[in-house]
């Protein structure tokens, strides 16, 4: 992923700040608990096709 | 006399009675319209080079079909004054025309979003095969709620999109959120020249509407206020009705050469709904124009 382009990504719910995370191909948005998928390189920024986030992987996140 | 009220969508009280379509659902029947109806563009309308889903712009000088869809875009980007520097925000990209158009002719960055995921893929295939891929980022994504920090772009580029938002306001205020400070906006659409119509006319407006996937239509006027409302300023109009007849008379003529294969392969069943309601804009829009009923033209504005 560009990034310049990571450095504008917002979620497009909250306008908060993704992370981005290689291996799973998802951006992240840790406010609305949500993974927006990559899918063959093009970000699918649409509430819809994003994945609830469980807790396990919030907290997860948040220890790092 | 039939009312074209704003903010409402128009489709469904023909195609799909009795059944009251949601915003997600209007996005959804608007993506699927382009992705049945990408190999018909293809075929009849636009080509591999210029992969464009809009009228052209026919001057003096314009010898070609293709070569009038490729002078549009240089017409916006003249207009808007954009400069090669800057990173453009392609609004409603479809198959990448634009986009890949901007990035090879003049080098800008382009950002470009449609709520078609094929379509993203069609784009960034074609931006590949044009050599412009690292120059141009497709993403799936709502223009009314884009995934993008505040003041991200110095230009906004809606050819012939922005017709698809159900809330016109709502697609300007987000634009208006995404562009920095002395940032530009440009739209180029067709408008509605009133809002009453007689009931051959409602015939006509409601099978473009359905045709298009496009839920409503509003005035230059109301454009305007709308523009005014959001805070933009230098807010500027150019009519380009008369040098975009002639792309209605061709739109109409390949409508009526093709007739008879739509008849035939619709009685077969080989054609979606989409398909159908495509090829009837043929010969409608064409009446729009000539009873003007629409009129086209380009908005520029700034955000102060």
């Amino acid at each position: 992923m560009d990034k310049k382009l990571l450095e504008i990504l917002a979620c497009p719910l909250c306008k908060s700040t993704l992370i981005y995370r290689q291996n799973e191909q998802e951006l992240i948005c840790k406010a609305d608990h949500l993974a927006f998928p990559i899918r063959d390189g093009i970000p699918v920024m649409l509430e819809d096709d994003a994945r609830q986030l469980t807790n396990e992987e919030m907290d997860a996140l948040d220890n790092k | 006399m039939q009312y074209l009220e704003p903010n409402n969508d128009y489709r469904s009280s023909t195609l799909r009675k009795d059944t009251e379509l949601s915003a997600d659902k209007l996005k959804a029947d608007a993506e699927k319209h382009y992705d049945d109806c990408y190999h018909d563009y293809l075929f009849a309308w636009c080509n591999k080079e210029n992969l464009a889903l809009h009228y052209g712009y026919w001057d003096k000088n314009t010898k070609s079909h293709h070569q009038a869809l490729i002078n549009k875009n240089q017409v916006l980007y003249d207009l808007a004054n954009i400069s090669p520097t800057d990173h453009v925000l392609d609004a409603g990209c479809g198959i990448g025309g634009s986009s890949i158009w901007m990035a090879k002719q003049h080098g800008n960055q382009m950002t470009a979003i449609t709520i078609s995921r094929q379509q993203t893929e069609y784009a960034a295939q074609h931006a590949k095969r044009q050599g412009v891929a690292d120059k141009t980022d497709f993403q799936v994504s709502d223009f009314c709620a884009t995934p993008f920090q505040d003041e991200s772009f110095d230009v906004i580029w809606g050819l012939e999109s922005v017709c698809h938002a159900l809330n016109k306001g709502e697609f300007l205020k987000e634009a208006f959120r995404l562009l920095r400070p002395g940032g530009k906006i440009v739209i180029c659409d067709g408008f509605i020249t009133r809002r009453e119509f007689s009931d051959d006319e409602w015939q006509d407006i409601v099978t473009c509407l359905n045709g298009w996937a496009v839920p409503n239509l509003c005035s230059r006027d109301e454009f305007t206020q709308l523009l005014e409302q959001k805070h933009f300023s230098n807010i500027l109009y150019k009519d380009i009705t008369a040098e975009t007849l002639p792309s209605a008379d061709y739109m109409f003529k390949v409508a009526k050469r093709l007739k008879p294969v739509q008849m035939l392969t619709q009685w077969l069943g080989l054609r979606s709904k989409a398909q159908t309601a495509n090829f009837k804009v043929g010969i409608a829009q064409h009446r729009l124009f000539t009873d003007q009923l629409v009129e086209y033209g380009i908005f520029t504005a700034i955000k102060p």
